[in-house]
């Protein structure tokens, strides 16, 4: 399984790709499911750390609800979860999932609410837990 | 009204009844709360703990009547959901731009939830969805997506 340093270099990784598909407006909806996997491997970093690991995404999730240190992960990660989830299944009438979160949330909200707040917050919160200064 | 998928993987109760200022929140109430625990605890597998499980049920659904009551100016509409990952509280916006203030209010709940011992038997998540139209939204609820993706159904 992945070290910590190798899940930090791919939540890096998913970071920049990110916001590639956000400028000129590529795809919000993978920018968003690409900001998703940069916060799980940011949290699965902070695991590594401790020589833990999650399997899967219900185990991760549980742990991150129920125990009390993992909850200040859980508040920004669960928005990014959440959006990923809208961003892959929830569509238009006639369009697609794409076109649905064109409209309901637009780049600069992703931007500025996934990426720069959430995902921030959620770097914030690993750097402090794994000694280091920044991640990103 | 109850809507049983074909699967029978998950059910879907909605919350809030009616339009525009004139919603209504709907309470679970006699023959319907037995019915829709009922099917709660087979998806859960909890028949040994039945009577717990209904007394907690009665006391989250409380808890989220209040909640969506206190926010319907803001909701269009509102469903649990319910399968083998729990119990999902589905929250439809009236505005069509996606809330993040709002969601804000649904992690505090979220974390309230699966924290009280008075609701340990109950896996409970949250969702919150922007305004679409009716076919998408029962689409999106009953497509097995939400369940697909609470049971990691995908791999990562």
């Amino acid at each position: 399984m992945p070290n910590k340093n190798s899940h930090l270099a791919t939540a890096r990784e998913n970071r920049e790709l990110a916001i590639f598909l956000l400028e000129e407006e590529r795809s919000i909806a993978w920018s968003v499911t690409a900001a998703c996997y940069s916060g799980l491997h940011l949290i699965e970093a902070a695991f590594a750390h401790q020589g833990e690991h999650c399997d899967d995404h219900t185990q991760r999730n549980s742990r991150l609800k129920n125990e009390h240190s993992l909850q200040s992960l859980w508040r920004h990660y669960r928005p990014l979860y959440d959006a990923s989830l809208r961003a892959r299944y929830l569509t238009t009438d006639e369009g697609s999932a794409e076109e649905q979160i064109r409209i309901s949330v637009g780049a600069e909200a992703a931007r500025k609410q996934l990426i720069d707040h959430h995902l921030r917050q959620l770097e914030k919160s690993v750097a402090k837990r794994i000694d280091v200064e920044n991640i990103f | 009204m109850t809507i049983q998928q074909e699967t029978k993987r998950r059910s879907v109760v909605p919350l809030i009844e009616g339009e525009h200022d004139d919603v209504q929140v709907i309470r679970l109430d006699g023959d319907r709360f037995v019915t829709t625990a009922q099917e709660a605890i087979n998806f859960l597998s909890l028949a040994g703990r039945a009577v717990e499980f209904q007394r907690q049920l009665k006391e989250l659904l409380d808890r989220l009547y209040d909640w969506v009551e206190e926010r319907k100016e803001r909701i269009g509409s509102a469903y649990i959901a319910f399968g083998r990952d729990g119990l999902t509280l589905v929250i439809v916006q009236r505005a069509v731009a996606f809330d993040f203030t709002f969601e804000d209010q649904l992690t505090d709940l979220d974390l309230e939830v699966a924290n009280e011992q008075l609701f340990r038997l109950i896996p409970f998540s949250t969702l919150l969805v922007p305004k679409v139209g009716d076919a998408v939204l029962k689409s999106f609820l009953s497509s097995g997506q939400i369940i697909q993706h609470r049971l990691n159904a995908e791999q990562e």
